[in-house]
């Protein structure tokens, strides 16, 4: 029997400029539905602008995106995407528990509307959180705040999750957790993960594919294909780039 | 109009206008830190003075060309914090620059209309340090009308407001329309701002929309909680602080900021045992 996996998101020869700087160049991506796709490249590399342009959140210069198979600025085909933002966690002063801030992700284009309570306790039960539901958000470690955050991103129930350099900061412990979570997604929900970050170590063993982009596109394969040729998926300040550049 | 000012009050509430201030009082008091809470949490505690600023702009038009000034100052503080938040929104990493523009040039403009206009100091000084004790009937509906619809909007788009506050990019990306949300709240903020001005003035309205927030954040575990709270502080200082400066012969604006602040202080001293039985 023939099964056809729904393509989630596509990028056709897209490039984008910040002015007279050439950011992305003829990049071409295209993610299934159900497989987990790491995005790694150096500081500067294109990384957070590819996943804004993907998410509709940029126009790009010139090229075609398709979420869905529909155009990127399509509201329905957005709907199904959970977003987590590279961004500082939320202080100790700031006054919300965490049921309010998952429950705030639950909106969308009829924002007016609350997010279903079961909803949320479902979001907060896949990553762990359930029992911290009516915590204040900012008392929080910064690993704990990560997943209240992935959970803020599911209760969506998105088909595809878009995560940006979610691992800064977080020990070792939460990092495992973290992986867990997304292994869980993937494998029991069938959702699509597009995972942007600079340490794939503690997901290493989950991942289809891995993208390594510096502008273009420099690698686009399976991570034992990377592993075979020396590169370590772990921490690597500083020799990301050399391993780039043996790529490139 | 004459159901508040028949009332059967106590002392020190028993004769008409203090029935007007009281209303007002509790009007504004209720209704200001709730929009404060929302300016707080987006790191935008001074732009209740920088619309202040600008809303006195608008009062010395309204000086100089014999309309009523509120009306003049509503129209100045709405189209500048619009332009304020453009500004802001185009230079995200100089958000103080337009703050500092809104002071500058209130203060500027206010001070040129107002040169024009001879001896205008008596009415000057009403808006401001406040002018509670004058409120009218008709400025009594004005303050009700006005704070119903900012809490009725509000209560609205408060989720929405909220998800913004939470992570801004996630919103947009969710189809929140943050733009709107974020202009939305100027207006709303232009609005209680002038509201206000009446109850404590112009150099003194940001502390009603920011310190009860500042008290209330400091013992609330949620956000709605601390909604409710900022709300219920501000009604209480505005009250209290009515009552004191009759009592005791004090301009009301400014007693009423001084009570925030005491609360202010007695919370801070208090935080510890409070969080911990609040958690």
């Amino acid at each position: 029997m023939l099964v056809v996996v729904e393509t989630v998101l596509s990028l056709e020869d897209v490039s984008f400029a910040y002015g007279r700087e050439l950011v992305l160049e003829d990049v071409n991506v295209s993610i299934a539905a159900g497989t987990f796709v790491a995005l790694v490249g150096p500081n500067g590399s294109g990384k957070s602008t590819l996943v804004k342009i993907a998410l509709g959140l940029l126009p790009p210069s010139s090229g075609v995106v398709s979420l869905f198979g529909k155009p990127s600025t399509d509201p329905v085909a957005r709907s199904r995407i959970g977003y987590v933002p590279q961004r500082h966690f939320l202080g100790r002063d700031f006054p919300a528990t965490v049921r309010e801030v998952v429950a705030s992700g639950g909106l969308g284009r009829q924002w007016w509307r609350a997010t279903p309570r079961d909803r949320v306790d479902d979001a907060l039960a896949v990553v762990e959180m359930s029992d911290l539901a009516s915590a204040r958000i900012g008392q929080l470690s910064g690993g704990q705040q990560q997943r209240v955050f992935i959970a803020k991103a599911l209760v969506r129930r998105p088909d595809l999750l878009v995560l940006d350099e979610p691992v800064a900061g977080v020990d070792v412990e939460q990092q495992a957790r973290f992986s867990a979570t997304l292994g869980r997604l993937r494998d029991e929900r069938g959702v699509a993960i597009l995972l942007v970050s600079h340490d794939l170590a503690a997901v290493e063993d989950r991942l289809d594919r891995v993208i390594v982009i510096r502008r273009s596109i420099r690698f686009d394969g399976p991570p034992e294909e990377l592993s075979r040729s020396g590169v370590n998926l772990g921490t690597h300040g500083h020799d990301l780039p050399r391993w780039l550049e043996e790529i490139a | 109009m004459n159901v508040l000012a028949t009332l059967p009050l106590p002392w020190p509430f028993e004769r008409e206008y203090l029935q007007l201030a009281l209303a007002g009082a509790v009007l504004v008091g209720a209704t200001a830190p709730i929009t404060g809470t929302f300016l707080v949490q987006r790191r935008l505690s001074l732009l209740g003075d920088g619309i202040g600023h600008l809303a006195f702009a608008g009062v010395a038009i309204g000086l100089v060309t014999d309309v009523w000034p509120i009306w003049t100052a509503l129209l100045t503080a709405v189209v500048g914090a619009l332009a304020i938040e453009r500004l802001r929104a185009r230079t995200r990493e100089n958000g103080d620059l337009a703050l500092a523009l809104a002071f500058y040039l209130g203060l500027a403009m206010a001070s040129v209309l107002l040169s024009r206009r001879g001896n205008v100091a008596s009415n000057v000084q009403g808006y401001l340090f406040g002018s509670i004790l004058t409120i009218t009937r008709s400025d009594a509906v004005v303050l009700a009308v006005a704070c119903s619809l900012v809490v009725v909007i509000l209560a609205f788009v408060g989720r929405a407001l909220f998800s913004v506050i939470v992570d801004e990019d996630a919103a947009l990306a969710s189809g929140i329309p943050v733009a709107r949300m974020n202009d939305l709240l100027m207006v709303l903020t232009a609005v209680s701002i002038v509201t206000a001005m009446r109850v404590v003035g112009i150099l003194l309205v940001s502390a009603l929309l920011v310190l009860p927030v500042g008290i209330a954040q400091r013992v609330s575990r949620s956000f709605r909680s601390t909604l409710v709270l900022a709300s219920a502080i501000g009604v209480i200082a505005a009250v209290t602080g009515l009552v004191i400066g009759r009592v005791a012969r004090l301009a009301p604006g400014g007693t009423i900021v001084l009570t925030l602040g005491a609360l202010f202080l007695v919370v801070l001293a208090i935080e510890g045992p409070l969080r911990r039985r609040t958690r």
